[in-house]
């Protein structure tokens, strides 16, 4: 197989994950700079995967790329550390907020470039779909694996449920790495003082053709502010519920789904009922084809189930004169 | 325009809950805006999914039906998609937080220079626009992130943020016939797809997953728990007890030296409940404990639990299955 020259590595750029870094709303400009980390794993990771082909003897070099203030050592000296050859850096302002698109689109200038035809994108973001579309190359994302063959490039993606699929593309060619793709090796200690003596690239956005007032910008950030937990809704207001009946939904917890809690006890074949009860419910039931399975009439006689009196909830409900299973009141997490 | 659409995820003739979960923060949406819910459906013969989309919100139905929609093509779907959101323009068009509707997303946003947002877990209509709220990743922040332009707004939105709402089975949807784009030239060859087997898949990735404690009594009980995992096409995971006692390996445990899961299912087969173990699986989308010891604190947790003697239990819930798949 014969050798192609280069491939890069797109680092990761993620300043707002930094507490300290919050960005002036219709800006550029972070209101705080964010303190420097690392490379990420995810970075790591890319870089293993671009080293890995290298000892294959599919490349020749691997070259590491990043969006990186001027002058920082960081991420780039911890890509060289994990094995890579070159490290590149697009110098930019400290406390500068870029979206997926400006990334994107600044990365595609400046691996234009360099004659970038084989691109690994560290991180889970959209941003490797833009640097594809800024270099007219083929978009391979969710890649756990890569392999690169006579003329192509193919990528075992990761799908939900540990499914795996393939995709092949003739470069140019963008792989976008999927979280849990290959770890790390723990770098010797050569190659920690080799990266410490090592000089880095520098281009500016305007010597690759790319000043950052002329980005596209198609999203403005308004506000950046501390995480809620959104409570999950399991039942809207039916059409034509009275009020009453909407508030009773409201006070009893109909429409959110924080859940109603049941602990029975009773003859197996009535407790199997009620499982398979829940798992229809929660569209569980897979069948052999992984087909949701019909659900079956329930079996369980009235009266053969009763709650629990005893457990770790905060009262029992006495079971009602109906003789139908009682629920338990809701419990909190 | 202020319709919001859905691009429908399905699966063996039914949507996927994600999708559901999107229609109906969709409707939710369209009621701020004014506008009508559309859903995005394509597939090889995808007319059975339609049904479901009506009762959870959808009021028109975009189909398009053919043999090369069988599976998600990153092309195709972004061929036959793309231009008809450039024409109808909607207002918003969301997509799940899946690898394929992430891919869409991002393929549809970069090609076409549109506002894509990643990682929503709400949105908020203000003065005719939407703001989408999404989280930042390696952090416990929300950005509220908006369109700088009149295009269509692309939003992905992960599985078990919103929540599925109850199904109104008396709705109906309109269906519009969408013809499948299939360009000539195509650059990304998708190949072969490989099924994940629940006994061997990591755990971190199934989605249903049956553990066991040490309340099971012995090492010749993991057959139960094994066969229970057979049943409902589950993964086998274990606390660090049994790990210890050498019942199960190592790669099985879960909890705070083990793994941490996040399944659709989690069925807990004589386990206590201990912090150290919950904590790996807590986050866990429906729970059902199974033990004998009425004080466990297991059921604190658990959405179902059973009280009784593994030993019946197990086979009378793996039987009960088994029964239901024979008959089916």
């Amino acid at each position: 197989m014969t050798a192609r020259r280069e491939i890069f590595v797109c680092l990761e750029r993620a300043p707002l994950a930094a507490a300290s870094a919050r960005p002036a709303p219709g800006e550029r400009a972070l209101a705080r700079p964010p303190r420097r980390p690392g490379a990420s794993e995810a970075d790591l990771a890319a870089v293993e995967q671009a080293v890995r082909l290298r000892e294959a003897g599919a490349v020749e070099r691997v070259t590491c790329v990043a969006i990186a203030p001027a002058g920082a050592r960081e991420p780039l000296e911890g890509a060289l550390v994990a094995g890579a050859d070159r490290a590149v850096r697009i110098a930019v302002a400290a406390d500068l907020w870029l979206d997926a698109a400006e990334g994107g689109a600044l990365l595609a200038a400046a691996l234009r470039r360099l004659g970038a035809e084989i691109v690994l994108a560290a991180g889970a973001g959209p941003m490797a779909a833009f640097l594809a579309a800024g270099l007219g190359a083929a978009h391979l994302s969710s890649a756990l694996h890569v392999r690169l063959g006579a003329g192509r490039v193919e990528v075992e993606r990761r799908l939900e449920r540990g499914n795996r699929e393939v995709w092949t593309a003739p470069p140019p060619a963008v792989v976008a790495l999927a979280a849990g793709a290959e770890a790390a090796r723990y770098p010797s200690v050569a190659a920690r003082l080799r990266a410490r003596r090592q000089v880095f690239d520098e281009l500016s956005p305007d010597e690759i053709g790319a000043p950052l007032e002329r980005l596209p910008r198609p999203v403005e950030l308004r506000r950046v502010a501390a995480a809620r937990i959104r409570a999950k809704t399991v039942g809207s207001f039916l059409p034509g519920q009275s009020v009453a009946e909407r508030l009773g939904a409201l006070l009893t917890g109909g429409v959110t789904e924080k859940k109603e809690r049941q602990i029975l006890s009773g003859r197996p074949d009535t407790l199997a009922a009620e499982f398979v009860k829940l798992l229809e419910t929660r569209q569980l039931l897979r069948g052999e084809r992984g087909e949701t399975a019909p659900p079956t009439p329930p079996v369980a006689a009235p009266g053969a189930l009763h709650p629990s009196e005893t457990g770790p909830t905060p009262k029992a409900a006495s079971a009602p004169a109906d003789g139908a299973a009682a629920k338990q009141p809701p419990v909190a997490r | 325009m202020k319709d919001v659409w859905v691009f429908v995820e399905h699966e063996n003739g039914a949507p996927a809950r994600v999708t559901l979960e999107l229609l109906g923060e969709a409707r939710r949406i369209a009621r701020g805006s004014g506008g009508e819910v559309g859903a995005l459906l394509l597939g090889e013969r995808p007319d059975a999914v339609a049904a479901p989309l009506a009762h959870h919100g959808a009021d028109v139905v975009y189909l398009a039906s053919h043999a090369r929609l069988r599976r998600y093509d990153p092309e195709i779907f972004a061929a036959t998609i793309g231009p008809l959101c450039a024409a109808a323009a909607p207002l918003l068009v969301l997509f799940p937080a899946t690898a394929n509707g992430s891919d869409l997303a991002a393929r549809l946003a970069a090609e076409r220079g549109w506002p894509l947002a990643c990682g929503c877990v709400s949105f908020r209509v203000r003065d005719g626009d939407v703001e989408m709220v999404r989280s930042i990743p390696g952090a416990k922040l929300h950005a509220t992130v908006a369109a700088a332009g009149a295009a269509p707004r692309l939003a992905t939105v992960p599985a078990e943020v919103i929540g599925v709402d109850r199904p109104d089975r008396g709705r109906a949807a309109r269906s519009v016939a969408l013809e499948a784009a299939l360009p000539e030239r195509r650059r990304i060859e998708v190949g072969a797809f490989f099924a994940a087997d629940p006994r061997t898949v990591g755990l971190e990735e199934a989605e249903i997953v049956v553990a066991a404690g040490r309340g099971m009594g012995s090492k010749q009980a993991m057959s139960l728990v094994e066969n229970l995992a057979d049943a409902l096409g589950g993964s086998v995971g274990a606390t660090r007890a049994v790990v210890d006692l050498g019942w199960l390996p190592a790669e099985r445990q879960i909890g705070q030296t083990g793994k941490t899961v996040r399944p659709r299912l989690y069925v807990a087969c004589g386990i206590s409940g201990a912090t150290q173990h919950t904590v790996g699986m807590k986050e866990a989308a429906t729970i059902v404990a199974i033990n004998k010891d009425p004080g466990a604190p297991i059921f604190a947790i658990a959405d179902l639990g059973l009280r009784g003697d593994v030993a019946e239990l197990l086979p009378a819930l793996t039987e009960r299955l088994r029964a239901m798949r024979s008959a089916t």
